[in-house]
Parts: C-alpha cells; structure tokens; sequence
C-alpha cells in the first residue's frame, strides 16, 4: 500500500518520570513483556498440540477406512437361479440351448427374465460359491462340516447377495456365465484385521468366533484376501453395513449446495458490498444495515437452518432434504461472510485509485468497475472460497431441513432428495455399531477435511498469485 | 453584487501577460464546507488562460480544498457541500446540466503523491483518452500517448517499457507518468496539488520545466509549499490564509510588495 503511516515508537513512558525512577520501571517491563511472550508461546502450544491429536486420531482410524479387503471369486449366474418353475426350461430347453435362446432375446426381455429372482434369492449361491472358494463343500451336512461352513460364512458381508442381484440388473447379458467378482467381506473382518477386535476380545462379545478368526488369518496369509485403495468410499450409495457404505449422495448433495451457494450468494453478496462500500451514503440508514451484517455473520447456524424450515419448506413449499433447500440455507448463512470480505477487499483498495480514475474523467461505475473491483478481486475471491469452505462443513442447519435421511437414489438434479457431506459423517458417527463404523467415519473427514484444505489452498494460492503492489 | 466583484478583480489584476486571452476560469463567493466547519470563506478568484497560478498558504488553510472545486472533485466527499458560482469559459460548473464526469475530461488533475494505476505505462496514459473515446484507432491512440509522454519530458525513458507496470517507475518518473495521463485528455486546465512533495530536487525541477512547458496550452493552477516554486513558475500568485483569499495578485509582486502584512509574514517566514 502506499499509505505508508510511519508507527511511530511511543515514547517511553519512563522519559516522562522522574530520573531517578527510571532503572525500576525498565526492569518490571522487560519482565512484562517476557512474561507476555511466554505466554502467548503456552497459547500456541496448546493450539499446536490440540490440532495435533485431532488430526493423529482423525488420520490413524481414517487409515483404516480408507484402505479395503476383498476376495475374488467366480460366481455363475445359475439360470436355476431364475428359473424357479422350470418356465425358462420349457421355453428355451437346457444348457447351451436355453443361453443362446437367452442372448437372442431383446435387451427388454432379457432384463425381464434376470428380474424375476428376489435378491434374497442370491443369498444360497452366494454362499455356495464363497464356501467352494474356500474349499468347504457347501453340500456336506455333517456336524463337523457345518461348523466350517458357520465359520467361514461368518465372514461374508451380508450385502453381498445385493451386489451380486444389482451386478446382473446392470448387465443382464451376464446370465448363466461364470464372472469372477470381487466379494464383499463383512465390517468384522476388517476390524479384525484393523485391530480393532482381537481374539483377546471375549468371544461372547464379537460376532467373529474364534473358528473365523484363525480362517482369516489363514486367507490372509495364503492371499485369498487382498488389501485395497477403498475407492467405493467415494462411489458407492449410503448403505446400511459400513464395509461398502459410499459418500456419493453426500458428495453431490454438497456439490450442488456448493453450487447454489456460489450461484446465490456471491453475485448478491458481492454486489451489495460494492454498493455499501462505493455508493452508499454515509448515514445512520447505512450505518444500522452495516451493524446488522456484521449480526448476521455471528448468528447460529441452526437459526439459518430453523429460518429455512419456515421459509423455503414450510412457506415457498420446496421439497425437504433438498440441495435446493440446503443451497439456500447454506447461501443465507455464507452471504455475511461474502459481504464482510469483499468490503474489506474493496477498502483495501488506496482511495488514490478512485481519485486518480475520477481526476481524469471517470465516473464513478468506471472508477469502480475499471480499477477498484480488479484490485479487490483477489480479496473477493479469497472470502467466497472461505466462506464456501465454511458452508460446506455446516451440518447443523442441514439436520433441521432433514438432509441427513438415508437416500436410495443418486440425486440428478438440485430437486431431489439429497444428503451432504457433513450430515453423512454425523449420521455415521451416530450410528449403533461404533467400533464398526469409526473407521470409514473417520475416512470420511478425512475426504471432508481434503476438500476444504483444497478449496483453503485455492485461496491462498489466488491471494499470492494476484496480490498486487501499489 | 457578483458584478461588482468582477469589475473589482479586474481592475485589481490587470492582465498583464502578452499570452493570457482572457480569464479560465472564474469563481465568485465559492463557500465550502465540511458537514459545519467552513473550510472555505466566500473566496473570488481569476483563473487566466495560458497561465501558471500558484496558491500558497500554510497548511490547513483550505487550498486543497479550493482546488478540488475547480473539477468538482468534492463532490466525491459525501459531507462537502460547495456554494457560490465557478465559471470555466462563462458556464457555470456546478450548474444542474454539467456532468462532472465530463467537466474533469476538460479540468485534469494531478494529486500530490503520485497515484499511477496498477497497470502497464502505456495502459496508464491510454485510459482518459479510451473511456472519452477520443480516438479511433490504436494509430491514433499511440499518437497521443508518444505526444502526451513527451510534454512530460519521460518519452525516452519509457519508450522502450511501455507495457511494464507504471507502479515500477521511481517517484519522480510516476508524478511525470501521472501529468502525462492527466495531459492525454487535452485538459483545458491542468490542476496541480503540489505535484513535487515528493520528489528530490532533480525530479521538482524537471516537473517545474514541464509546468513551464505545459504553459503554452494549458491554464494550470499549482498548489505549492515552497515559495521558491511558486516564485519560479507562476505568473500569478493567490495567497490563503484560514479559508480566506488573502492577496492575488501578480507573483513578481507577490514575492516583493504584497499588499497584505499577513502575505509578508508568511512568505518572510514569520508563520505557517
Ligand atoms: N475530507 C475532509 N473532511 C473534513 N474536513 C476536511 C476534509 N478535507 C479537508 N478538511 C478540512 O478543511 C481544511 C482545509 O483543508 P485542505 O486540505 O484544503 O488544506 P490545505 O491548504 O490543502 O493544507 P495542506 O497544505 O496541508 O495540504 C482543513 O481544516 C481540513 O481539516
Ligand atoms: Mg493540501
């Protein structure tokens, strides 16, 4: 800046005293001022310290959820499966002929004919083909084999069947092949493996018995149970079993949020802060608006959030747990924050712009559009990104218009019901089986906090990038 | 009333330079205020044309203030309030009719610390003449910025950098860059508030050759500090003390035979 006020160094106050009280004073200020800086060291070491074990916590059980197991295994989509009354049989004939009838069927029909079966109806093959994989005979009834069976199906996700009845709605040309999928393994077994149940753990209280935990070391030892990125974390739908629960729903739901936010707030936000900081006269009208949003910046999120309720769903009548509603909520809340900076950005800017662009003939929408909005950008832009980052971590006022429900489907567009990110994170760490879920809850701020240092380090790379000398 | 003053001024200020053509600009009973306080005290004055005006005075006494009248940059200020009649060749600039906008494309102003914006040299000096659309091709443009960098005396230095940041030159060399942009308007007026505060006695002396320079097509009005600048480039000398228009008259007169034992004191020294 070209302001370049000279800080004058305040004359010591001792010069004023008399002579022969000056050695004491600069004695007790010197010790003041170490004292001071003592204590503003203890301030930052608590700070350093505290952030420090959130991250270690957040990042050690994060790992955990972040990384997946799995086995593959060839699974047939049995045309038994579907065929239930023989019908299939007696329409098509058997074996080869029934699957080369099948793929001459149109894509209708054929998706007709996998549809018939309930997904539970997968839940024996499923089994089978696991307990094959491993070398147990699915047939075998006796006591002894049993057991076995109890023990290594005590591994198997309980969402597996699901997986493999969608995997054949998506592609229904896959009846009657063999397919090596990718099985699903229950939450257990990765908590074993994460070390968060042991076999120290008494029996009574796990669902793993001591027979399944000496089958996944043996798996793990022979590589039947493989280690990956959990890439589902990010792909995959709510779902009610942590081992393949996804932030999809979430990730778009904030993404539109985000969306609105930028769409709404900003222009708004923007355009009142040039309009209060440039035009405005200086009066008590302007004085009671500008008191009012400083207000508004420190109210509660959960009164934005109550405020929406009766706004946009109970008045305007705009569908619950939408991104719709939660964009404008979220937009609400993010305007001060809007407001406040740019403001700051715009007064940043040394009034000899403005007199220079006026002295040779601009107006004032020239001086201001021309000169002091360019010079103010990076600042703008530095505080809608933080107040963008502070939307997307808001959870309360998302919880008060219902964006924490369990969504089947992927929303498409603003309208429909959505979650959020955060919302999805506080549903997780409510959830019964805490130990079950902390790992992926933690992946999952993990992938929040990733966002936000993003879009933190987008604001300071503009600010440096763009920041101007003048 | 106004009348009288005009025919009082007149007489009191003979036009005695060969190239005045007759008066610039002219004010009569300007008051200013700042919300209560008067900075301004019912001051009448003669601006000539092809002319150097200088208004000294100590500090506080109102000549920034007076200045900015004369383009109506007060306007900018919400609780500055003008009354009074400033005339720029018999038209009343505060009248309801004038643009402000337009009148400071013919009353230029150049402020006392330099305030080049953040953009290239050439970008700089092209902005008056592209937001008044006073040229039609880039030829044109680049005419008036050769013409309007070499009245003040910085084309050699700067031919070669034209697009580096006008930010970047050295103190002296932004005042020159800033006459340059007020000069490619074509002002009729150029108003100067002491344009060399800042500068070292090379680059003031260098501005004082362009001032004089400047003369032969402009009517300019220097606000100054130093008495030896004002002795050395105006013509014509205004005097203010405490809002009041003390003595104007001839600078050569001025300096040697004020009228006024207040403009004696303060130009020996004895205040302000
Ligand atoms: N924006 C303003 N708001 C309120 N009062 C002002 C403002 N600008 C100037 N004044 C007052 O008007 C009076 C004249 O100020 P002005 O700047 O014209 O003095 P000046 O003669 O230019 O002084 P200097 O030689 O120090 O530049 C001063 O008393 C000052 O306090
Ligand atoms: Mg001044």
């Amino acid at each position: 800046m070209t302001d370049t006020t000279d800080t004058q160094t305040a004359v010591p106050a001792a010069a004023k005293g008399p002579k022969s009280k000056q050695d004491i004073g600069i004695g007790r200020r010197r010790f003041a001022e170490w004292r001071l800086k003592m204590y503003g060291l203890f301030a930052i070491a608590v700070a350093v310290g505290a952030l420090a074990v959130l991250l270690y916590s957040i990042v050690s059980q994060g790992a955990k959820g972040l990384s997946t197991i799995d086995a593959e295994i060839e699974f047939v989509y049995d045309p038994a499966l579907v065929d239930r009354e023989g019908d299939l049989v007696k329409r098509f004939g058997e074996g080869a002929d029934l699957l080369a009838s099948f793929a001459k069927l149109s894509k209708e029909e054929q998706a007709a004919v996998v549809d018939r079966p309930r997904k539970t109806s997968y839940r024996p093959y499923v089994q089978a083909a696991f307990l094959k994989r491993l070398g147990i005979d699915p047939d075998d009834e006796s006591p002894e084999n049993l057991k076995k069976q109890d023990e290594a199906l005590a591994l198997l996700s309980p969402r597996m069947d699901v997986l493999v009845w969608q995997k054949i709605q998506q592609d229904p040309t896959l009846f009657g092949k063999p397919v090596k999928l990718q099985f699903l393994l229950s939450g257990e077994v990765k908590a074993y493996l994460d070390g968060i149940i042991t076999k120290k753990t008494p029996e009574a209280r796990r669902a793993l018995k001591d027979g399944s935990l000496a089958l996944i070391d043996k798996l793990v030892a022979d590589g039947t149970i493989k280690y990956r990125v959990r890439w589902e974390l990010l792909t995959n739908k709510q779902s009610t079993d942590p081992e393949d629960h996804g932030l999809l729903t979430g990730l778009i739901g904030s993404a539109y949020m985000m969306l609105i936010v930028l769409v709404v707030a900003v222009p708004i936000g923007v355009a009142a802060s040039i309009y209060l900081e440039e035009y405005a006269p200086k009066n008590q009208l302007t004085d009671i608006i500008e008191v009012n949003i400083n207000n508004l910046a420190a109210v509660p999120s959960i009164v934005f959030g109550l405020l929406g309720l009766a706004v946009f769903i109970n008045f305007m009548e705009l569908e619950r747990s939408t991104p719709i509603v939660g964009g404008l909520v979220l937009s609400l809340m993010t305007l001060p924050t809007v407001i406040i900076a740019t403001r700051a950005a715009l007064k940043a800017v040394p009034p000899s712009i403005r007199e220079a662009a006026l002295g040779v003939g601009a107006s004032k929408t020239q001086a201001v559009f021309h000169h002091v909005l360019p010079l103010a950008l990076p600042g703008i832009l530095t505080g809608t990104i933080i107040g963008l980052a502070q939307a997307l971590g808001e959870t309360a006022p998302l919880l008060v218009i219902g964006m924490n429900a369990v969504v089947s489907n992927v929303p498409t567009t603003p309208f429909d019901e959505s979650t959020s990110l955060p919302s999805q994170i506080y549903e997780m760490a409510s959830q019964d089986k805490v130990a079950l879920w902390a790992p992926v809850t933690s992946a999952s701020i993990i992938v929040l906090l990733s966002f936000l240092m993003i879009m933190n380090l987008t604001a300071v790379f503009l600010r440096r990038r763009f920041e101007r000398k003048w | 009333m106004t009348d009288m003053t005009t025919t009082a001024a007149a007489a009191a200020a003979p036009a005695t330079d060969p190239n005045a053509v007759g008066y610039k600009m002219t004010a009569r009973n300007v008051d200013v205020y700042y919300g209560e306080t008067r900075a301004i005290k019912d001051v009448s004055i003669d601006i000539l044309d092809r002319t150097v005006t200088a208004f000294i005075g100590p500090s506080g006494c109102g000549k920034s203030t007076f200045l900015r009248c004369l383009n109506r940059m007060n306007d900018t200020i919400d609780i500055c309030r003008v009354t009074g009649e400033i005339k720029l060749d018999g038209g009343d600039i505060y009248d309801r009719s004038v643009d402000p906008v337009q009148l400071r494309a013919r009353v230029g102003m150049v402020f006392q610390k330099p305030n080049p914006f953040p953009k290239s040299i050439y970008d700089n000096v092209a902005y008056g003449p592209r937001i008044h659309g006073l040229t039609r091709n880039k030829a044109d443009l680049d005419e008036i910025i050769e013409m309007s960098l070499r009245r003040a005396a910085m084309w050699d230095e700067v031919k070669d950098r034209l697009d580096e940041p006008g930010t970047g030159l050295s103190g002296g060399q932004q005042q020159r860059l800033c006459i340059a942009r007020a000069i490619a308007t074509s002002p009729e007026v150029l108003l100067m508030d002491e344009p060399a505060s800042a500068l070292d006695p090379i680059a003031t002396s260098k501005i004082e050759e362009l001032i004089d320079e400047l003369r032969q097509n402009f009517s300019i009005v220097i606000v100054t500090h130093s008495m030896q600048q004002a002795a050395r480039v105006s013509q014509k000398t205004a005097f203010f003390h405490l809002g009041n228009l003390v003595e104007f008259d001839d600078t050569s007169k001025i300096f040697t035979n004020p009228s006024e034992e207040r403009t004696q004191d303060y130009i020996s020294g004895r205040f302000g």
